[in-house]
């Protein structure tokens, strides 16, 4: 069982916790006035990076038909977008 | 006339009578956008004053849209049928569950006429009326919730040598069977994304079910094209 | 991942890559694919009542157990690889390890939701309810609808479980087995949108 986990799947397991620490542990520790929108803007993107990796590669879109593939990708980048230009633009 | 002629019949009475439905909800009753639930007393009383002829009529034929969705659903029971055979649970919930789907459709509408009936009525009563018609024709998302499960689930489930409607549209059915129940969050808000009229209760399920019921109607006609007695 | 093997008989011009294939059945990604689209419109709903009134949206996500929502990130993704290893399992043969992973990912499922229920009775405690504000009926709409995705989730895997422990698998079972996996990866990657979104977004 532990010869399944020596795998690629594991990796980005890891590099997924570690951008989840990584977001987090920024958010609570150098946030201040003046970066605030900048640390958001960094989870958000984080977050969406993280999405990405999950479709592509836990739900194996990486070698999926070109449409599904695009689909995913074409969405993660939309909606990143969108919710940062909002943000941005109530930011004030 | 046959059993197909029949079948296409019923099948397509469906988007006809969601066309009627949508001309007396918009172009006679004004009622697209939805009036805001956040609306005065006297605001409402003044809307059902001005357009109380347009409304009325706009409900009567609501009535009568919704009642033409029937056929359709007869027709996707007969295809249920066709697909479980002999036992056919799934079918049987279609039909039920269909029945229920289409009371409060009617029942909104009924009381949107009461409530144009009398516009002289004090605003409170009117505003009560209204209160009542559109959480009646907006809120009861667990009927279609039901019904497109069963429909979903049995087109899933088709285990003939061909399917009778492709697999995509059981997962499509399946997947608008949840987006049917946030119209019941209704309740809670007067304003809002969640509100009667707003896009996650309104909108959004309203207009997925009439894109939904276009598309079956498509797909059912192939199959009934397709279909070797 | 198997690689074609290099034959000589090529003329080994092109690189040789694994074949495209189609994770699941088809009909799944219509699901899913709905699914991101209704739930990215969930999320810009959320931005666009938010740009209305930053200010009570800051304060009240300040109340937010943010160790709380961090750790149901964790769990999730946890959960999401030992689905991930294994549907890898389940398509080498290996389905007692394969039933193990996914009873280990249920778990982390529902340890989410136990979370989750504390999270939202301290917030009862507090006399905080989905009416209390904006930023609340969001927070709890938007967690709500996860959390039911995420009780479907949890029923799924436990087919999973049950269908990956039958003495032989046939490329229906696989294909089954896919597409419920994809379903779980489905509600880890809201939830990893919806912390950002709802715990981190200052």
């Amino acid at each position: 069982m532990i010869a399944l986990f020596r795998s690629r799947l594991t990796a980005i397991w890891l590099v997924l916790v570690a951008a989840t620490c990584l977001s987090w542990g920024v958010a609570q520790g150098f946030a201040t006035a003046a970066n605030l929108h900048l640390i958001t803007a960094g989870a958000m993107v984080i977050a969406f990076v993280k999405a990405r990796l999950i479709l592509l590669d836990f739900m194996e879109l990486r070698r999926a038909p070109l449409p599904l593939r695009v689909f995913a990708e074409v969405w993660a980048v939309l909606v990143c977008a969108a919710i940062l230009v909002m943000y941005f633009r109530s930011a004030g | 006339m046959n059993s197909k002629t029949g079948q296409l019949i019923c099948i397509w009475s469906g988007p006809v009578g969601l066309a009627i439905f949508g001309i007396g909800l918009w172009p006679l009753a004004h009622f697209l956008p939805p009036l805001m639930p956040s609306a005065s007393a006297d605001a409402i009383a003044a809307i059902y004053s001005a357009d109380t002829l347009g409304i009325r009529l706009g409900a009567m034929l609501m009535m009568l849209g919704v009642s033409m969705l029937a056929p359709m659903f007869g027709a996707i029971t007969v295809m249920l049928k066709r697909i479980e055979g002999e036992n056919a649970p799934y079918a049987a919930t279609q039909l039920l569950s269909a029945a229920i789907v289409l009371t409060p459709l009617m029942l909104g509408a009924l009381i949107f006429t009461v409530a144009a009936f009398r516009p002289e009525r004090a605003p409170e009563a009117t505003q009560m009326l209204n209160d009542l018609g559109w959480i009646t024709l907006v809120t009861p998302g667990a009927p279609f919730f039901v019904q497109a499960m069963a429909i979903g689930l049995a087109i899933l489930g088709d285990k003939g040598a061909a399917p009778v409607m492709p697999r995509w549209s059981g997962y499509l059915t399946l997947w608008l069977a949840v987006l049917a129940l946030p119209g019941a969050l209704a309740i809670l808000f007067k304003t809002g994304p969640f509100a009667w009229n707003g896009l996650l209760a309104f909108w959004l399920p309203f207009g997925l079910f009439s894109g939904w019921g276009f598309m079956m109607a498509f797909l059912m006609t192939n199959a009934v094209k397709r279909y070797k007695a | 991942m198997l690689r074609k093997e290099h034959s000589s008989a090529t003329q080994g011009t092109r690189r040789d890559t694994p074949a495209r294939r189609m994770p699941a059945e088809e009909g799944v990604w219509v699901f899913i694919f709905g699914d991101l689209l209704v739930f990215g419109l969930f999320f810009l709903t959320y931005m666009y009542y938010r740009g209305e009134n930053v200010a009570l949206y800051v304060t009240s996500q300040g109340t937010l157990n943010e160790i709380f929502g961090f750790t149901n990130t964790l769990l999730l993704l946890s959960s999401s690889l030992l689905v991930a290893l294994g549907v890898h399992a389940a398509r080498i043969g290996q389905r007692g390890a394969a039933a193990a992973l996914l009873a280990g990912a249920f778990a982390c499922g529902a340890a989410f939701g136990v979370i989750k229920v504390i999270e939202y009775g301290q917030k009862f405690a507090a006399g905080i309810t989905v009416l209390t504000n904006d930023f609340f009926m969001f927070y709890f709409m938007l967690t709500g609808i996860h959390f039911a995705h995420l009780t479907i989730g949890l029923g799924v895997l436990a087919f999973l479980f049950v269908t990956v422990r039958k003495p032989a698998l046939s490329p229906g079972d696989l294909q089954a087995i896919e597409g419920g996996a994809a379903f779980w990866h489905l509600v880890d990657l809201l939830w990893v949108v919806l912390f950002a979104l709802l715990y981190l977004m200052r």
